[in-house]
């Protein structure tokens, strides 16, 4: 028979004791993180529904206005060139701001399924800034912003600076930048693009003196159906989807995004993206070069 | 992109960085596979199959779905390149890719019987459903002239 005595009992005691906390610290633990699963459920959810209103108002909406404008134009006498003109203007605006709502629906729901492919050329950058601040300007003109492009090393008159990567994917990335910028700024103020080329990789800062970003929504700022103030977002009409967007675009181009800003004080948004140096990365099939060896596994 | 089916189908799908993760049910007759670019979510906005470690969990829990049982699956696995040049692949993806997918199919104890991954060169694959057999050839490289 063994004897157990006063000091073993006290050990033994002792390590039950331990065991016995650790796993109500455990248990602690776990239940906070399933308080914060469920209560990312939640948002998700009021989100999500928030997020189908929200898009079916802001493609509706638009529609509804392009086709009162046209109504418009049709009932208008002969020699009222100036007023068709000026109706013809408000359509293009609105047609511009609907068919890029559609094109961040469409590139969120594909980047979702994976779906997303590289198309890789060689372009100049200028060209595509003068490209998207064309595109913006309906949006530009109502709110009179000031848009000044900056190059480091400079650029003489007309000089072309060359790319590769999809500029497409680029050219979306930039688009959603720019027009946060201008939407979250103030009339009269300005948007300042800095394009810097150092060493292999393309950076681009574009940076507002707008309302700017709390250190608290920082974090948040790219979930796919937030948007960090609701308040804002009513006088702000968006989906929130566009920066989600640039997110995943950015990661599927090896790059980087980073955002400094303080509320109250505008933002800057930087994205570092590296050239990609082969031709294809993997686009359409028939453009594709393949083996005519076949393994079998 | 996840695909589960027990008819006579063939899959296809083209890799470069992207992994597929190839599961075959020989009792049932039954497959699937993934296609998946990056390897985790973290955790941030909506958990896609985009992600490996998402990819892998469904595909498996849709062959469970249509009652193919874990003892029964055997998995092969493809894709994982660095299409572009080393230089710029800083971040790796490929690389990622396969470790992930590796770590899951060991976490749910799936062996891996074959597999074709890394390299420099995209690949094509076409995964038979019925018989489980995964047919492959890869994508050459163009040459790109420079201005």
């Amino acid at each position: 028979m063994t004897k157990i005595n006063d000091k073993t009992l006290l050990h033994l005691l002792k390590e039950q004791l331990k065991k016995k906390r650790n796993l109500e610290k455990e248990n602690k633990q776990l239940l906070k993180e399933v308080k914060k699963l469920n209560q990312k459920l939640l948002e998700s959810e009021s989100f999500k529904s928030h997020f189908i209103s929200n898009v079916t108002n802001e493609i509706i909406n638009p529609f509804s206005s392009v086709k009162g404008l046209a109504e418009r134009i049709i009932h208008l006498k002969a020699g009222e060139m100036k007023k068709a003109h000026s109706l013809a203007k408000l359509i293009y605006s609105e047609s511009a701001f609907l068919d890029f709502q559609l094109m961040n629906i469409f590139m969120a729901a594909h980047l979702e399924t994976g779906e997303v492919k590289m198309e890789i050329s060689e372009f100049d950058i200028p060209h595509l800034i003068n490209e998207i601040i064309e595109y913006l300007k309906p949006e530009i003109d109502k709110k009179k912003i000031a848009i000044e492009t900056n190059y480091y090393p400079s650029l003489s008159e007309g000089e072309k600076l060359l790319f590769k990567t999809d500029r497409e994917k680029l050219r979306f990335i930039l688009v959603n930048l720019v027009s946060n910028a201008i939407k979250f700024s103030n009339d009269g103020s300005l948007v300042t693009i800095h394009i810097k080329t150092e060493g292999d990789n393309f950076e681009i800062k574009v940076q507002d003196e707008g309302i700017g970003i709390s250190k608290e929504n920082l974090n948040e700022i790219f979930d796919r159906f937030k948007r960090i103030d609701k308040k804002i977002h009513s006088l702000n009409p968006g989906n929130g989807l566009g920066l989600s967007i640039v997110d995943g675009l950015v990661d599927l181009m090896n790059g980087k995004i980073y955002i400094e800003s303080e509320k109250g004080k505008g933002s800057i948004f930087t994205v570092v993206i590296p050239p990609a140096t082969n031709s294809e990365l993997l686009s359409d099939e028939d453009g594709l070069f393949i083996d005519d060896e076949e393994e079998k596994f | 992109m996840i695909y589960v089916s027990s008819s006579s189908v063939y899959v296809t799908t083209l890799l470069g960085s992207c992994v597929a993760v190839c599961l075959y049910d020989g009792k049932n007759n039954l497959g699937g596979m993934n296609h998946f670019l990056l390897p985790s979510w973290n955790g941030n906005g909506l958990a896609s199959p985009k992600y490996g470690n998402i990819a892998i969990k469904q595909l498996l829990e849709n062959m469970e779905k249509k009652h193919s049982q874990r003892k029964n699956i055997i998995a092969k696995l493809f894709g994982g390149a660095a299409v572009l040049d080393q230089h710029s692949d800083v971040f790796r993806v490929g690389d990622r890719n396969i470790a992930m997918a590796k770590e899951m199919l060991r976490e749910f104890r799936i062996p891996i019987v074959a597999e074709s991954t890394g390299g420099d060169k995209g690949r094509k694959i076409i995964f038979d459903i019925i018989t489980g057999e995964v047919r492959q050839k890869y994508i050459q490289k163009t040459n790109v002239n420079k201005k």
